[in-house]
Protein backbone atom coordinates (compact mmCIF):
# COMPACT_ATOMS: atom_id res chain seq x y z
CA UNK A 1 0.00 0.00 0.00
CA UNK A 2 1.23 3.30 -0.54
CA UNK A 3 1.05 6.62 1.39
CA UNK A 4 -0.65 8.86 -1.64
CA UNK A 5 -3.31 6.04 -1.12
CA UNK A 6 -6.68 8.37 -0.72
CA UNK A 7 -8.05 6.33 2.11
CA UNK A 8 -5.17 6.34 3.59
CA UNK A 9 -4.89 9.83 3.54
CA UNK A 10 -8.82 10.57 3.96
CA UNK A 11 -8.25 8.55 7.54
CA UNK A 12 -5.13 10.06 8.43
CA UNK A 13 -6.68 13.76 7.76
CA UNK A 14 -10.21 12.69 9.68
CA UNK A 15 -8.28 11.34 12.69
CA UNK A 16 -5.12 12.45 13.34
CA UNK A 17 -6.47 15.68 15.92
CA UNK A 18 -8.43 12.73 17.59
CA UNK A 19 -5.75 10.25 17.84
CA UNK A 20 -3.85 13.68 19.85
CA UNK A 21 -6.66 13.56 21.93
CA UNK A 22 -6.79 9.83 22.38
CA UNK A 23 -2.92 10.04 23.66
CA UNK A 24 -3.63 12.69 26.02
CA UNK A 25 -6.53 10.67 27.31
CA UNK A 26 -3.84 7.84 27.88
CA UNK A 27 -1.42 10.16 29.89
CA UNK A 28 1.15 10.61 27.12
CA UNK A 29 3.34 13.47 28.09
CA UNK A 30 3.23 15.98 24.94
CA UNK A 31 6.78 16.03 24.13
CA UNK A 32 6.05 12.04 22.96
CA UNK A 33 2.73 13.01 21.57
CA UNK A 34 4.13 13.85 17.62
CA UNK A 35 6.77 10.64 17.95
CA UNK A 36 3.71 7.95 18.88
CA UNK A 37 1.97 9.44 16.40
CA UNK A 38 3.46 8.92 13.42
CA UNK A 39 4.37 5.55 15.13
CA UNK A 40 0.90 5.09 14.92
CA UNK A 41 -0.11 6.09 11.33
CA UNK A 42 2.82 3.59 10.50
CA UNK A 43 1.34 1.23 12.26
CA UNK A 44 -2.21 2.11 10.81
CA UNK A 45 -0.78 1.95 6.70
CA UNK A 46 1.05 -1.26 7.62
CA UNK A 47 -2.47 -2.95 8.45
CA UNK A 48 -5.30 -1.04 6.96
CA UNK A 49 -5.15 -3.92 4.17
CA UNK A 50 -6.24 -5.99 6.56
CA UNK A 51 -9.04 -4.05 7.69
CA UNK A 52 -12.71 -5.32 7.86
CA UNK A 53 -13.64 -1.79 7.41
CA UNK A 54 -16.74 -2.17 10.69
CA UNK A 55 -15.96 0.53 13.36
CA UNK A 56 -12.85 2.51 12.49
CA UNK A 57 -12.47 4.32 15.15
CA UNK A 58 -12.49 1.22 17.69
CA UNK A 59 -9.29 -0.13 15.23
CA UNK A 60 -7.89 3.34 15.43
CA UNK A 61 -8.21 3.39 19.14
CA UNK A 62 -7.20 -0.40 19.71
CA UNK A 63 -3.84 0.81 17.59
CA UNK A 64 -3.40 3.70 20.10
CA UNK A 65 -3.71 1.53 22.94
CA UNK A 66 -1.23 -1.00 22.25
CA UNK A 67 1.29 1.62 20.39
CA UNK A 68 1.00 3.48 24.25
CA UNK A 69 1.92 -0.29 26.04
CA UNK A 70 4.69 -0.73 23.83
CA UNK A 71 5.72 2.71 24.03
CA UNK A 72 5.67 2.49 28.02
CA UNK A 73 7.80 -0.34 28.21
CA UNK A 74 10.42 0.33 25.91
CA UNK A 75 10.29 3.83 28.06
CA UNK A 76 10.74 1.90 31.54
CA UNK A 77 13.64 -0.08 29.32
CA UNK A 78 15.51 2.39 28.09
CA UNK A 79 14.78 4.78 31.86
CA UNK A 80 16.82 1.97 33.14
CA UNK A 81 19.53 3.07 31.57
CA UNK A 82 19.52 7.04 30.67
CA UNK A 83 17.00 8.71 33.40
CA UNK A 84 15.35 11.38 30.55
CA UNK A 85 13.36 14.12 31.79
CA UNK A 86 9.83 14.49 30.25
CA UNK A 87 9.25 18.21 28.66
CA UNK A 88 5.45 18.93 28.68
CA UNK A 89 5.58 21.37 25.56
CA UNK A 90 2.70 22.98 26.93
CA UNK A 91 4.73 24.72 29.02
CA UNK A 92 6.58 26.37 25.90
CA UNK A 93 4.10 27.78 24.49
CA UNK A 94 2.56 30.89 25.59
CA UNK A 95 0.46 32.61 22.73
CA UNK A 96 -0.14 36.12 24.20
CA UNK A 97 -1.35 35.04 27.43
CA UNK A 98 0.07 36.58 30.84
CA UNK A 99 2.61 34.63 32.54
CA UNK A 100 0.17 34.43 35.66
CA UNK A 101 -2.58 32.75 33.80
CA UNK A 102 0.04 30.50 32.38
CA UNK A 103 1.55 29.35 35.50
CA UNK A 104 -2.51 28.74 36.84
CA UNK A 105 -3.06 26.40 33.37
CA UNK A 106 0.16 24.60 33.59
CA UNK A 107 -0.80 24.06 37.38
CA UNK A 108 -4.06 22.70 36.65
CA UNK A 109 -2.94 20.38 34.09
CA UNK A 110 -0.10 18.98 36.10
CA UNK A 111 -2.61 18.71 38.98
CA UNK A 112 -5.01 17.22 36.72
CA UNK A 113 -2.69 14.71 35.33
CA UNK A 114 -1.62 13.59 39.11
CA UNK A 115 -5.22 13.07 39.43
CA UNK A 116 -5.57 10.79 36.00
CA UNK A 117 -2.51 8.70 37.16
CA UNK A 118 -4.09 7.51 40.15
CA UNK A 119 -7.21 5.82 38.22
CA UNK A 120 -7.29 2.79 36.15
CA UNK A 121 -7.17 3.13 32.44
CA UNK A 122 -10.34 2.29 31.30
CA UNK A 123 -12.16 4.80 33.78
CA UNK A 124 -9.69 7.31 32.98
CA UNK A 125 -9.52 7.51 28.96
CA UNK A 126 -13.58 7.42 29.82
CA UNK A 127 -13.58 10.11 32.44
CA UNK A 128 -10.65 12.55 30.04
CA UNK A 129 -12.47 11.46 26.64
CA UNK A 130 -16.19 12.06 28.01
CA UNK A 131 -15.39 15.45 30.70
CA UNK A 132 -12.13 16.99 28.72
CA UNK A 133 -12.44 16.22 25.25
CA UNK A 134 -16.37 16.20 24.76
CA UNK A 135 -17.05 12.96 23.18
CA UNK A 136 -20.12 11.49 23.63
CA UNK A 137 -21.12 8.15 25.11
CA UNK A 138 -21.65 6.47 21.96
CA UNK A 139 -18.38 7.59 20.74
CA UNK A 140 -16.53 5.98 23.59
CA UNK A 141 -18.70 2.78 23.40
CA UNK A 142 -17.89 3.05 19.85
CA UNK A 143 -14.05 3.61 20.42
CA UNK A 144 -13.91 0.89 23.48
CA UNK A 145 -16.11 -2.04 21.86
CA UNK A 146 -18.17 -1.73 24.72
CA UNK A 147 -21.84 -1.29 25.38
CA UNK A 148 -22.64 2.11 25.93
CA UNK A 149 -24.25 1.14 29.41
CA UNK A 150 -20.50 0.18 30.40
CA UNK A 151 -19.12 3.53 29.35
CA UNK A 152 -22.08 4.99 31.62
CA UNK A 153 -20.87 2.14 34.48
CA UNK A 154 -17.30 3.49 34.44
CA UNK A 155 -17.78 7.33 33.65
CA UNK A 156 -19.78 7.09 36.84
CA UNK A 157 -16.87 4.93 39.37
CA UNK A 158 -14.67 7.57 37.33
CA UNK A 159 -16.31 10.64 38.78
CA UNK A 160 -16.32 9.00 42.31
CA UNK A 161 -13.26 8.60 42.26
CA UNK A 162 -12.21 12.00 40.99
CA UNK A 163 -13.98 13.91 43.65
CA UNK A 164 -12.30 11.34 46.26
CA UNK A 165 -9.32 12.51 44.93
CA UNK A 166 -9.88 15.66 44.91
CA UNK A 167 -11.31 15.69 48.54
CA UNK A 168 -8.14 14.11 49.47
CA UNK A 169 -5.90 16.75 47.68
CA UNK A 170 -7.90 19.59 49.26
CA UNK A 171 -6.97 18.08 52.73
CA UNK A 172 -3.45 18.02 51.68
CA UNK A 173 -3.20 21.35 50.67
CA UNK A 174 -3.13 22.97 53.96
CA UNK A 175 -0.70 21.25 55.31
CA UNK A 176 1.61 22.25 51.77
CA UNK A 177 1.67 25.31 51.81
CA UNK B 1 -25.57 12.61 30.69
CA UNK B 2 -24.60 16.45 31.58
CA UNK B 3 -20.85 17.12 31.76
CA UNK B 4 -19.16 17.40 35.36
CA UNK B 5 -17.87 20.47 34.44
CA UNK B 6 -21.34 22.04 33.84
CA UNK B 7 -22.90 20.95 37.16
CA UNK B 8 -21.86 23.69 39.40
CA UNK B 9 -23.76 23.07 42.07
CA UNK B 10 -23.51 20.47 45.06
CA UNK B 11 -20.96 19.54 47.80
CA UNK B 12 -18.18 21.38 47.95
CA UNK B 13 -15.95 18.80 46.68
CA UNK B 14 -18.27 18.24 44.13
CA UNK B 15 -17.75 22.13 42.85
CA UNK B 16 -14.06 22.02 43.40
CA UNK B 17 -13.81 18.81 40.98
CA UNK B 18 -16.03 20.76 38.22
CA UNK B 19 -13.72 23.86 38.78
CA UNK B 20 -10.64 21.93 38.19
CA UNK B 21 -12.47 20.47 35.09
CA UNK B 22 -13.39 23.65 34.15
CA UNK B 23 -9.52 24.89 34.25
CA UNK B 24 -8.67 21.87 31.70
CA UNK B 25 -8.89 22.09 28.29
CA UNK B 26 -9.48 19.88 25.38
CA UNK B 27 -6.73 19.46 23.55
CA UNK B 28 -6.43 21.75 20.39
CA UNK B 29 -5.85 20.47 17.17
CA UNK B 30 -2.55 21.16 16.11
CA UNK B 31 -2.13 21.23 12.12
CA UNK B 32 1.95 22.61 12.69
CA UNK B 33 2.51 18.74 13.65
CA UNK B 34 0.12 16.93 11.56
CA UNK B 35 1.94 18.26 8.38
CA UNK B 36 5.42 17.55 10.26
CA UNK B 37 4.10 13.64 10.77
CA UNK B 38 2.73 13.59 7.20
CA UNK B 39 6.01 14.73 6.21
CA UNK B 40 7.71 12.07 8.33
CA UNK B 41 5.35 9.32 7.32
CA UNK B 42 6.21 10.01 3.40
CA UNK B 43 9.95 10.18 3.99
CA UNK B 44 9.92 7.04 5.75
CA UNK B 45 7.70 5.68 2.95
CA UNK B 46 9.86 6.48 0.54
CA UNK B 47 13.02 5.17 2.71
CA UNK B 48 11.22 1.83 3.42
CA UNK B 49 11.05 1.44 -0.31
CA UNK B 50 14.72 2.38 -1.00
CA UNK B 51 16.29 0.89 1.89
CA UNK B 52 15.45 -2.86 1.61
CA UNK B 53 16.86 -3.29 -2.28
CA UNK B 54 20.00 -1.32 -1.18
CA UNK B 55 20.59 -3.16 2.49
CA UNK B 56 20.32 -6.57 -0.10
CA UNK B 57 23.78 -6.66 -1.57
CA UNK B 58 25.76 -5.61 1.77
CA UNK B 59 24.52 -8.61 3.19
CA UNK B 60 24.90 -10.72 0.13
CA UNK B 61 28.41 -9.44 -0.04
CA UNK B 62 28.99 -10.06 3.78
CA UNK B 63 27.59 -13.53 3.71
CA UNK B 64 29.68 -14.39 0.75
CA UNK B 65 32.71 -12.84 2.28
CA UNK B 66 32.38 -14.61 6.03
CA UNK B 67 31.49 -17.94 3.87
CA UNK B 68 35.05 -17.87 2.29
CA UNK B 69 36.99 -16.97 5.18
CA UNK B 70 35.14 -19.61 6.56
CA UNK B 71 35.84 -22.30 4.01
CA UNK B 72 39.12 -20.69 3.50
CA UNK B 73 39.84 -21.46 7.33
CA UNK B 74 38.75 -24.57 7.32
CA UNK B 75 41.19 -25.91 4.38
CA UNK B 76 43.98 -24.30 6.48
CA UNK B 77 43.07 -26.42 9.59
CA UNK B 78 42.07 -29.60 7.44
CA UNK B 79 45.35 -29.21 5.55
CA UNK B 80 47.61 -28.30 9.02
CA UNK B 81 46.43 -30.55 11.82
CA UNK B 82 43.50 -33.24 10.31
CA UNK B 83 45.75 -34.57 6.93
CA UNK B 84 48.90 -35.11 8.80
CA UNK B 85 46.70 -37.30 11.43
CA UNK B 86 45.03 -38.89 8.46
CA UNK B 87 48.45 -39.92 6.58
CA UNK B 88 49.59 -41.43 9.86
CA UNK B 89 46.40 -43.87 9.95
CA UNK B 90 46.85 -46.28 7.30
CA UNK B 91 50.45 -46.95 8.36
CA UNK B 92 49.33 -47.97 12.38
CA UNK B 93 46.20 -49.55 10.87
CA UNK B 94 47.80 -52.92 9.42
CA UNK B 95 49.72 -53.15 12.99
CA UNK B 96 46.63 -53.09 15.06
CA UNK B 97 45.03 -56.21 13.50
CA UNK B 98 47.78 -58.89 12.89
CA UNK B 99 47.05 -61.77 10.80
CA UNK B 100 45.75 -64.72 12.82
CA UNK B 101 47.18 -67.55 10.40
CA UNK B 102 50.31 -66.22 8.95
CA UNK B 103 50.76 -67.31 5.33
CA UNK B 104 54.14 -69.26 5.12
CA UNK B 105 57.16 -67.26 4.01
CA UNK B 106 58.56 -67.42 0.72
CA UNK B 107 62.28 -67.99 0.13
CA UNK B 108 63.60 -64.54 0.18
CA UNK B 109 66.12 -66.32 -2.17
CA UNK B 110 63.53 -66.50 -4.79
CA UNK B 111 62.36 -63.59 -4.34
CA UNK B 112 65.44 -60.64 -4.17
CA UNK B 113 66.43 -61.30 -7.41
CA UNK B 114 63.27 -59.56 -8.79
CA UNK B 115 64.24 -55.82 -9.42
CA UNK B 116 61.31 -53.46 -9.19
CA UNK B 117 60.97 -52.45 -13.42
CA UNK B 118 59.76 -48.74 -11.80
CA UNK B 119 61.36 -47.33 -8.06
CA UNK B 120 57.46 -47.06 -7.43
CA UNK B 121 57.04 -47.92 -3.52
CA UNK B 122 55.88 -51.73 -2.98
CA UNK B 123 53.30 -50.21 -0.25
CA UNK B 124 50.71 -47.73 -0.53
CA UNK B 125 51.88 -45.69 2.32
CA UNK B 126 49.76 -42.72 1.32
CA UNK B 127 52.67 -40.24 1.54
CA UNK B 128 54.92 -42.03 -0.65
CA UNK B 129 52.03 -42.23 -3.31
CA UNK B 130 52.35 -38.14 -3.46
CA UNK B 131 56.11 -38.35 -4.08
CA UNK B 132 57.27 -37.58 -7.26
CA UNK B 133 58.81 -40.52 -9.62
CA UNK B 134 61.96 -41.59 -7.65
CA UNK B 135 64.94 -41.94 -9.48
CA UNK B 136 65.78 -45.24 -11.24
CA UNK B 137 69.05 -45.02 -9.31
CA UNK B 138 70.64 -48.44 -8.43
CA UNK B 139 69.59 -47.94 -4.39
CA UNK B 140 66.08 -47.40 -5.19
CA UNK B 141 65.83 -50.27 -7.74
CA UNK B 142 67.16 -52.60 -4.56
CA UNK B 143 65.07 -51.39 -1.86
CA UNK B 144 61.59 -52.68 -3.28
CA UNK B 145 62.20 -55.64 -1.35
CA UNK B 146 62.97 -54.02 1.83
CA UNK B 147 59.60 -51.67 1.82
CA UNK B 148 57.61 -54.62 1.02
CA UNK B 149 59.17 -56.12 3.66
CA UNK B 150 58.51 -53.78 6.58
CA UNK B 151 54.71 -53.48 5.75
CA UNK B 152 54.50 -57.80 5.40
CA UNK B 153 56.60 -58.27 8.59
CA UNK B 154 54.35 -57.04 11.14
CA UNK B 155 51.45 -58.56 9.22
CA UNK B 156 52.79 -61.78 8.89
CA UNK B 157 54.92 -62.34 12.22
CA UNK B 158 52.33 -61.68 14.93
CA UNK B 159 55.28 -62.95 17.72
CA UNK B 160 57.60 -59.86 16.46
CA UNK B 161 54.71 -57.51 15.72
CA UNK B 162 56.54 -54.16 16.16
CA UNK B 163 55.28 -50.87 18.22
CA UNK B 164 53.68 -48.56 16.14
CA UNK B 165 56.38 -46.27 17.13
CA UNK B 166 59.26 -48.86 15.99
CA UNK B 167 57.14 -48.81 12.96
CA UNK B 168 56.70 -45.35 12.16
CA UNK B 169 60.45 -44.92 12.90
CA UNK B 170 61.48 -47.45 10.48
CA UNK B 171 58.59 -45.78 7.73
CA UNK B 172 60.05 -42.47 8.23
CA UNK B 173 63.85 -43.49 7.26
CA UNK B 174 62.02 -44.82 4.65
CA UNK B 175 60.19 -41.58 2.98
CA UNK B 176 63.35 -39.73 4.03
CA UNK B 177 65.66 -42.90 1.75
CA UNK B 178 62.98 -43.18 -1.04
CA UNK B 179 60.34 -39.80 -1.08
CA UNK B 180 62.52 -36.96 0.11
CA UNK B 181 66.00 -39.00 -1.20
CA UNK B 182 67.35 -37.26 1.98
CA UNK B 183 70.07 -40.55 2.74
CA UNK B 184 71.97 -38.68 5.17
CA UNK B 185 68.56 -38.32 7.14
CA UNK B 186 67.53 -41.53 6.63
CA UNK B 187 71.09 -42.80 7.63
CA UNK B 188 70.65 -41.07 10.59
CA UNK B 189 67.09 -42.14 11.80
CA UNK B 190 68.53 -45.56 10.82
CA UNK B 191 71.30 -45.62 13.04
CA UNK B 192 69.05 -44.33 15.73
CA UNK B 193 66.84 -47.29 15.65
CA UNK B 194 69.21 -50.10 15.04
CA UNK B 195 71.28 -48.80 18.52
CA UNK B 196 68.13 -47.77 20.76
CA UNK B 197 66.34 -51.25 19.55
CA UNK B 198 69.00 -53.63 19.15
CA UNK B 199 66.79 -56.87 19.08
CA UNK B 200 63.60 -55.11 17.49
CA UNK B 201 61.48 -56.73 15.06
CA UNK B 202 62.20 -54.69 12.52
CA UNK B 203 65.82 -54.78 12.55
CA UNK B 204 66.28 -56.96 9.82
CA UNK B 205 64.90 -54.59 7.30
CA UNK B 206 66.46 -51.41 9.24
CA UNK B 207 69.51 -52.75 8.56
CA UNK B 208 68.37 -53.49 4.86
CA UNK B 209 67.44 -50.16 4.61
CA UNK B 210 70.91 -48.75 6.18
CA UNK B 211 72.76 -50.43 3.59
CA UNK B 212 70.63 -48.96 0.99
CA UNK B 213 71.16 -45.20 2.17
CA UNK B 214 74.72 -45.75 2.98
CA UNK B 215 75.16 -46.78 -0.61
CA UNK B 216 72.73 -43.46 -1.99
CA UNK B 217 74.79 -41.65 -0.30
CA UNK B 218 78.22 -42.93 -1.13
CA UNK B 219 79.32 -43.90 2.20
CA UNK B 220 81.24 -47.33 1.28
CA UNK B 221 82.39 -48.07 4.45
CA UNK B 222 79.51 -48.25 5.41
CA UNK B 223 77.49 -50.09 3.36
CA UNK B 224 79.88 -52.96 4.05
CA UNK B 225 79.92 -52.15 7.92
CA UNK B 226 75.91 -52.72 7.57
CA UNK B 227 76.26 -55.70 5.21
CA UNK B 228 78.43 -57.39 7.28
CA UNK B 229 76.45 -56.98 10.39
CA UNK B 230 73.14 -58.28 8.77
CA UNK B 231 75.32 -61.21 7.65
CA UNK B 232 76.43 -62.14 10.59
CA UNK B 233 73.06 -61.45 12.32
CA UNK B 234 70.44 -63.13 9.27
CA UNK B 235 72.97 -65.57 7.02
CA UNK B 236 69.94 -66.80 5.96
CA UNK B 237 67.55 -63.81 5.99
CA UNK B 238 65.38 -62.31 3.52
CA UNK B 239 67.98 -59.64 2.18
CA UNK B 240 70.71 -62.26 2.37
CA UNK B 241 71.56 -61.68 -1.16
CA UNK B 242 70.95 -58.24 -1.12
CA UNK B 243 73.39 -57.42 1.78
CA UNK B 244 76.42 -60.03 0.02
CA UNK B 245 75.39 -58.48 -3.08
CA UNK B 246 77.27 -55.13 -1.38
CA UNK B 247 79.72 -57.13 0.24
CA UNK B 248 81.24 -58.56 -2.80
CA UNK B 249 80.69 -54.66 -4.61
CA UNK B 250 83.61 -52.94 -4.98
Amino acid sequence: MRLRDARFREIYETWFDHILKWLYAFGVPSSETEDLAQEIFLVVRRKLARFDGTNLAGWLYRITQLTVRDHRRRSWFKNLVVRRREIDLTELSHGGESPERRYEQRENRRIFQELMDKMSEKRRTTFVLFEVEGYSGQEIAEMHDVPLGTVWTRLHHARKDFRRLVKSRRREEPKNP
Amino acid sequence: MTPMRDDGNGAPDSRAASELLRQVPPTPPDPEMKRRVWAALTRNEARAVVVPRLLRWPVVASATAVLLVAGTAGAVIARRFIGPMLHRAPQVAPIAAPATTPPPRKAPVRRAPEPPAVAQPAVDLGVVDTAPAVRPSRGARRAAPVERAVVRSAAESPATTPSPRERAEVLDAMIALRRDHDAGRAGQLLDRYLAARPHGALREEALALAIEAADARGDKSSVSRWAHVYQNDYPSGRFATFARSHLTAP
